[in-house]
């Protein structure tokens, strides 16, 4: 009796302990985190992610690279203006993107990838991570790419550098498989990009994205760059201003990311943004001397809360002002608020840019369709005309104005003149976006830009060519940045990135 | 009678004769009382037994029983551990017996309960264990019992928030383990582990601290407290056990004659004690300068750079003149005294079939911060049941309820009354906060000064909100067969299980946000679940080998989850609740794991001077992957009790010597293995957005931490156990420490988990106790203790040599661990100095120089000192404890130093100061005069080791002056008993080196200690205490 009690009692103990373990690796999942999410929620967040947020769009954006170009100056953020270094704002779109944007869309790919019925969430995301990865190689040069993003994938603590040239291979690569991949027939949803999930929009987007990065090899390497052009062209580009790539926001929760910094943000920080950001002598010098009607359109003065766009009164904040003894700041023009709402679209690539870019090609000679003035003179129009995706409430340009304006801007006879003149118009096309704006000036070194040389600045009154690699780097991928060192040269915003090398 | 009497005789032997048994036998009511031979004091816990029969009981804490036997003459047989079992005949007409049992040996023989609540001599035990008797909790009691810890157990570090009422403590034993971990010792009431988990605290941003779960228990409800302090004692919790545990036993009722009730009512009252001791001679202005204007009285904000006090009439923050003058008692005028009631009722009682106890108390605290309270209910119940012979059954129920309003907001400025009510200027009255709170034009807070994020301490307490409530129930059911005299096994299941609502508002109208909101509207629900079991043989091998030994396993669940909501601009003001808000988020969270154990003990003793423990258990984790998830945590334990073993000198009563190891783990949190995704709350007009919702690269390969300790102790007892010493000597060595380990950004995530950290304890432990009086008209106990700890980061990664914990708001001052360094260093920058320690000065000011680290925020050395007279029926009691060896840094002092209020700032108000150092560019000895202003305001908030000071102090913590009314008064009344105690705590601060605040001050109970930044000022506490027995 007793023993049977005891043998009980031993099976109790033992039955508590066996099997006990079977429910524990269901149980380690947490239910408010879900393991796997469905690809078109990913595909939206990825989207948003490279469109941006706030953190860097103020600081690697506007602060700098819209500075660094003379599209914008400022008295409360002269930083950009006047060429100072600040790790922070320095490191803003390496840790905003690689930490963001990059980690998901390569999670993306990884687990979409040969999977027939996600093949337009894979295509869709590699384009989305060419745009991101040119971005980031136009802003610091050599880059982690191939095993970046894959901390969790792979194991990959300290990933390795690669160089500029294999990037933007790769990337042409990417843009063309991908492309090539789309499949209508296929679910494809979550698309917040204006292209809604038409898989032939997408394809557009790709090749006139290719069109941008073969360009950025111009200079150091013809052969390449021609090939890509050939490629992108042969593929197909846009073929109107609608439809240009371009990521749709809603106010509230997914704002635009420049809404934050130059729109009167309705939030903590409406009230920086109402003075921090003026357009800058040379841009509205530019604008006024070529008579360019975005002038009155694009630029006002602001007094209280009305806008002013009479051009007459429409002037620049000279670039490098000393903010000591200065005043008047709010009779210097600065953007209109119908171009920063928190609801506007993003523009990643425009008409405008890629018809500037074939003007480029076709007098390079490229390309041989059309002429390379027919394409000048329509990326301007485009140009001008993509404003209207703002959903502008002070009137757009008309037609009529637009034409004759397009008609009278001067295209120069000489090829060398002839480069000015389309990457000026290509200047004034990418405004708002710094980075492209920077990039496309540091290929073609138009505009000609007048430096600035502020007291302590960090580039010896140069404008800076990259950004450089962030400090955090040397303490946790010493090796792999030191090599990328060796290869790129000293480390600081004096270097040339391979494309823009002489 | 007679008749009656000799009727039943006849009939009992009847049946007798015909059954063979005395089934039927008649029976009597046997009363009788233990005591101890020597002292006279009852004891209690023994068992009764009726020789030959199966009945048995035990005494009651009075020493009291009562028990069925046969009519007759019985023999009774009285055993209790720690005293010579004792055989008494009873003759037949004798109900009422009185025994005096004598202890086994000279010394005395504490029993104490040890892990899984093994009720064990503590001669047999290898390893430092301290028990605190619950009396020693209720009299001068704090909201939080582990308070009353505070210089009684060497070894134990408790740091209590500087809030109001229901804040939490941190409670550390034997230093601080792991470098990232939790650090408090897990706490098991009636063998069911309870949750500690602190639900809000304070940061360098501000916030309240949301107490711990320690607090909620109800002290009258305790007998005891066992103090495991180490990995040694507390080795059977394995996983659980890194930092020790804390075993609270709770009163059981107990065999006696009628109802037993116990009444006890505290009422104290709470005053402020104000520290400061600031400049009353300058007042509000700025350059020297008093303003003159509203808008200058506004602009300058909290400065007490002004002009020398006059008296005149000067316009103040709310465009009202006043006099010019100090006003010195602020801090008096503005915190109310506070009370606390507590009250308590306790019915037990039972027979030898069962025995029980209820209590309910009532504890209502009105905090010296205004509208600050908190209001506990406790309804406790254990049942003792022997529904068949060897089955004993316990039930155990408590149910708390706990309503706390308007928790202090802590630290930064917004909605922290005690901010500024702390670092207003002297010509500023407190109380025109108060009449002049409401801006007449918009009805909401009156600005004040510049920075919107200062609050009126008016608005913060009397229009700010905050409420928050705890249900909690711990249950528990025990049962115990005994198979035969050697062999039991014992089942237990447990649980503890609560819900937590909490409501918080920033009301319109605040001046940092206009719109207000609700900063968090809450519903947590926690529940665990143990399920213990156990097999147990004690057993005499031989005359003189005995073994005592278990096996067994235990099956935890935990879970936790809530949800909660939060936003901001109210639509319609006034009106709190989230269907008003025009922005708001909802989240909710939900965590969940489990642990399996088996385990066993093995005690093998030889004479009774010589014990061996053998311990192992293994773990099970939920957490962890399966490759990794059984893990064993073995210890061995040995006691050698010298004075049995050899005849040693006259004068030492006992001596003992004890050594142990230990290898335990430290828990870890769930989900860290796979990749989590989470769903943004808002989805983009419809479509759903979802990411990688961490940061953190989940590691497959994690483990618990491990923690190896050592221990050797000695005990003695000298001349005739007046004198006693308890001395430990420990050490604890943490290794593959959990690191949050930084990588590169471009592998898509910022940081990694990884085993690899390493941290080392070594201490020592004293305990002294002295009888220095004994007479028959005055008793004097002294008893001392002193724990020293020794804490050394030994690795933080492979990486990193520095990794930071917490930050000061002036973003100044730290707390970083530094490998090689003490746990937790305070930093601050140093003054910038050339190489011969000359400070560097720039335009006549001091500037920044290296950032340096000062010494550790943890107080190594801990002592207390406390002293027991009785004379008659009174008794005095004294407690003094002290820390010393910490540093901390003081932002009150800090910040007002900037803003000219501290002493420091009268330097150099009429004419300059020329500082000592030399110029930065010329390199000559400094000539050039700057203000007191620009001086300070240079080295205020700037150069932060000019507030990092010694954090040692020595409190006269508590005084208890009792009375016991003489038991003769209550002869023909139902009173048994009636002790009267006037009471105090926290009476004087006796040494301290940080002027205008307490050294322990601090904001909240986390692993970054030696930060202070506007807390609620120390509180002195006085009442009675009033204990009835009936």
């Amino acid at each position: 009796m007793k023993f049977r009690k005891i043998i009980f009692s031993l099976c109790l103990g033992t039955l508590l302990l066996a099997g006990c373990t079977k429910d524990f690796e269901k149980i380690n999942i947490n239910p408010t985190n879900v393991t796997d999410l469905q690809s078109n929620a990913l595909f939206t967040n990825v989207i948003l992610g490279v469109s941006g947020g706030e953190y860097e769009a103020w600081r690697t954006n506007f602060i700098y690279n819209t500075q660094f170009v003379q599209q914008f100056a400022s008295i409360a953020w002269p930083q950009g203006d006047t060429y100072m270094f600040d790790e922070g704002y320095n490191s803003s779109l390496w840790d905003s993107y690689y930490g963001g944007p990059i980690k998901n869309v390569i999670n993306l790919i990884e687990k979409t990838t040969g999977v027939a019925t996600e093949v337009n969430y894979n295509s869709a995301a590699r384009i989305l991570k060419a745009f991101a990865f040119l971005r980031l190689t136009d802003s610091y040069g050599d880059i982690p790419y191939t095993d970046a993003g894959k901390g969790y994938i792979k194991g990959t603590f300290a990933p390795a550098y690669d160089e500029q040239k294999a990037i933007l291979t790769d990337i042409i690569n990417e843009l063309d498989a991908a492309a090539k991949a789309f499949d209508a027939s296929k679910p494809f949803k979550g698309d917040i990009t204006s292209y809604n999930g038409d898989v032939a929009m997408w394809k557009k987007a790709a090749y006139s994205l290719m069109l941008r990065t073969a360009m950025r090899m111009s200079k150091k390497d013809v052969a390449a760059a021609q090939a890509g052009v050939t490629k992108a062209v042969a593929g197909g580009v846009f073929t109107d201003y609608t439809e240009s790539f371009r990521v749709k926001h809603i106010a509230g929760n997914y704002d635009n990311p420049n809404s934050h910094v130059l729109g009167y943000y309705n939030g903590a920080r409406g009230q920086l943004a109402s003075e921090a950001f003026k357009f800058s002598k040379f841009f509205i010098d530019l604008l006024k001397s070529n008579n360019d009607p975005r002038v009155s359109i694009l630029s006002v003065v602001r007094t209280g809360t009305n806008e002013d766009g009479n051009p007459l009164i429409q002037k620049g904040l000279l670039s490098g002002t000393d903010p000591n003894g200065f005043s008047g700041l709010s009779s210097y023009s600065q953007l209109r608020a119908d171009f920063t709402d928190a609801d506007d679209p993003n523009i990643l690539v425009s008409y405008g840019q890629t018809l500037l870019l074939m003007a480029e090609a076709r007098e390079r000679g490229w390309i041989t369709t059309s002429t390379s003035e027919a394409y000048f003179r329509e990326g301007i129009k485009s140009s001008i005309n993509q404003l209207k995706l703002y959903s502008p409430a002070a009137g757009v340009i008309n037609d009529a104005v637009v034409n004759v304006f397009a008609a009278s801007v001067i295209y120069p006879a000489a090829s060398a003149d002839r480069m000015a003149a389309i990457n000026t118009q290509y200047y004034i096309a990418s405004l708002i976006d710094g980075y492209e704006s920077h990039a496309n000036w540091l290929r073609s070194g138009y505009p000609v830009l007048t430096p600035v040389n502020f007291p302590g600045n960090y580039t010896g009154g140069k404008i800076p060519l990259r950004f450089q690699y962030p400090a955090s780097e040397s303490g946790l991928n010493g090796t792999n940045l030191s090599a990328a060192i060796s290869r790129q040269g000293a480390n600081n915003w004096n270097t040339n990135i391979w494309w823009s090398k002489p | 009678m007679l008749k009656n009497s000799l009727m039943r005789k006849i009939i009992m032997l009847l049946c007798c004769l015909i059954t063979g048994t005395t089934l039927f036998a008649q029976t009597r009511q046997l009363t009788g009382a233990l005591y101890e031979v020597n002292t006279k004091n009852p004891v209690m816990s023994a068992t009764i037994i009726v020789k030959g029969k199966n009945t048995s009981t035990v005494t009651d804490a009075d020493g009291k029983f009562s028990i069925t036997v046969p009519q007759g003459k019985v023999m009774l047989m009285v055993t209790s551990i720690g005293y010579e079992t004792k055989e008494i005949p009873v003759n037949a007409n004798d109900n009422n017996v009185t025994v005096m049992l004598a202890p086994t040996s000279a010394d005395l023989q504490d029993v104490v309960v040890t892990a899984l609540g093994i009720r064990k001599e503590k001669k047999a035990l290898g390893y430092a264990l301290t028990e605190v008797k619950g009396t020693e909790l209720t009299e001068a009691r704090s909201n939080n019992f582990m308070n009353n810890l505070v210089g009684k157990v060497p070894g134990l570090n408790v740091v209590s928030t500087a809030t109001g009422a229901g804040g939490s403590s941190r409670v550390i034993l034997r230093g601080n383990t792991s470098i990232s971990g939790n650090n408090q010792p897990l706490y098991v009431v009636d063998g069911i582990p309870i949750d500690n988990s602190n639900r809000g605290s304070a940061g360098e941003w501000g916030g309240r601290d949301a107490g711990d779960g320690i607090q909620m228990l109800n002290p009258d409800e305790i007998e005891s407290v066992s103090v495991l302090k180490g990995g040694n004692a507390a080795a059977l919790y394995g996983a659980r056990a890194s930092n020790g545990v804390i075993l609270v036993t709770t009163k059981k009722g107990s065999g006696r004659k009628g109802l037993g009730i116990e009444i006890n009512s505290n009422f104290t009252t709470e005053n402020v004690i104000n520290p400061t001791d600031w400049q009353y001679q300058y007042g509000h202005g700025t350059g020297g300068v008093t303003p003159t204007t509203l808008a200058g009285a506004n602009n300058i904000s909290l400065n007490s750079w002004g002009g020398k006090l006059n008296g005149s009439s000067v316009i103040q923050w709310d465009g009202i003149s006043r006099p010019y003058v100090a006003h010195k008692t602020n801090i008096q005028d503005f915190y109310k005294t506070g009370t606390n009631l507590s009250n308590s009722v306790t019915f037990y009682g039972g027979s030898d079939k069962m025995t029980y106890n209820f209590s309910m108390a009532d504890l209502d605290n009105k905090s010296i911060l205004p509208n600050s309270t908190l209001r506990r209910n406790n309804i406790a119940m254990n049942i003792g049941m022997t529904p068949i012979d060897n089955l004993t059954v316990n039930v155990s129920a408590r149910y708390i309820r706990e309503r706390v309003k308007n928790r202090p907001r802590l630290s930064d400025s917004p909605g922290n009354a005690n901010f500024t009510i702390g670092l207003m200027p002297t010509s500023w009255d407190q109380a025109t906060f108060e009449t002049s709170k409401i801006n007449p034009n918009t009805g909401g807070e009156n600005k004040f000064n510049a920075n919107e994020y200062i609050t009126n301490p008016y608005w913060a307490v009397e229009n700010f909100k905050q409420n928050d409530s705890r249900d909690r129930l711990i249950g528990s059911v025990e049962a115990r067969y005994n198979f035969t005299k050697w062999l039991y096994t014992r089942g237990r299941i447990g649980t503890d299980m609560y819900t937590r609502q909490n409501f918080e508002v920033t009301p319109n109208g605040t001046q940092f946000s206009p719109g207000g909101q609700i900063n968090d509207q809450s519903t947590g629900r926690f529940r665990e679940f143990n399920a213990e079991w156990l097999l147990g043989v004690q057993k005499e091998l031989t005359n003189k080998l005995a073994l005592d030994a278990f096996v067994g396993g235990n099956a935890m669940n935990q879970i936790d989850e809530g949800q909660s909501v939060n936003g901001d601009n109210f639509f319609i003001p006034g009106f709190y609740n989230v269907n008003n808000l025009q922005n708001k988020s909802t989240n909710y969270n939900y965590s969940q794991k489990k642990i399996n154990s088996a385990f066993g003990s093995a005690e093998l003793s030889y004479n009774k001077f010589v014990y061996v423990t053998v311990t192992g258990r293994n773990d099970w984790y939920s957490t962890l992957s399966p490759q990794n998830w059984s893990i064993f945590y073995p210890s061995v334990a040995a006691s050698f009790i010298l004075s049995e073993a050899v005849k040693l000198p006259e004068v030492v009563t006992y001596a003992k010597l004890r050594a142990s190891w230990a290898n335990v783990g430290g828990d870890r949190d769930p989900y860290g293995l796979t990749l989590p995704y989470s769903l943004n709350s808002n989805a983009f007009n419809g479509i759903p957005v979802g990411s990688i919702s961490t940061n953190t690269i989940p590691n497959k390969g994690l483990l618990p931490y491990q923690v190896k300790s050592k221990e050797v102790g000695l005990e003695a007892r000298l001349f005739k156990s007046r004198v006693g010493i308890d001395l430990t000597f420990y050490s604890k060595q943490t290794t593959n420490d959990i690191i949050q380990s930084s990588i590169s950004q471009t592998s898509g995530f910022g940081n990694v988990l990884i085993n690899v950290g390493e941290v080392s304890n070594k201490g020592i432990e004293l305990l002294l106790t002295v009888t220095a009086i004994k007479a028959k008209s005055l008793v004097w106990d002294a008893s001392f203790n002193m724990g020293y700890n020794n804490s050394t980061v030994i690795k933080i990664s492979d990486q990193l040599v520095t990794s930071r914990i917490a930050q000061a708001r002036s973003l100044t001052a730290f707390i970083d661990h530094i490998a090689g360094k003490s746990f937790g260093q305070v930093m601050g920058f140093d003054y910038k100095r050339n190489a011969t320690g000359d400070y560097l000065l720039k335009d006549g000011l001091p500037q920044r120089g290296d950032l340096k680290a000062y010494g550790t925020g943890v107080a190594p050395l801990t002592m207390g000192f406390n002293n027991d007279f009785r004379f008659g029926n009174f008794n005095l009691g004294v407690l003094i404890d002290g820390r010393f060896g910490g540093y901390m840094y003081s932002g009150t002092n800090d910040f007002a130093t900037y803003r000219g209020l501290s002493q420091l700032t009268l330097n150099g108000r009429e004419g300059d100061i020329i500082a000592q150092g030399v110029d930065e560019v010329t390199g000559s000895k400094n000539t050039k005069n700057v203000t007191s202003q620009s001086y300070y305001q240079s080295v205020g908030l700037n150069i932060s080791s000019e507030f990092i000071y010694k954090s040692d102090f020595i409190k006269l913590r508590q005084i208890i002056f009792g009375y016991r009314l003489p038991e003769k008064l209550f002869t023909k009344t139902p009173f048994k008993g009636a002790n009267l105690s006037l009471v105090a705590r926290n009476l004087a601060i006796l040494k301290k080196y940080v002027p205008n605040i307490d050294p322990e001050s601090t904001y909240n109970s986390g692993n970054g200690q030696g930060l202070e930044w506007y807390g609620v000022p120390p509180v002195r506490t006085v009442g009675v205490n009033l204990n009835l027995k009936f």
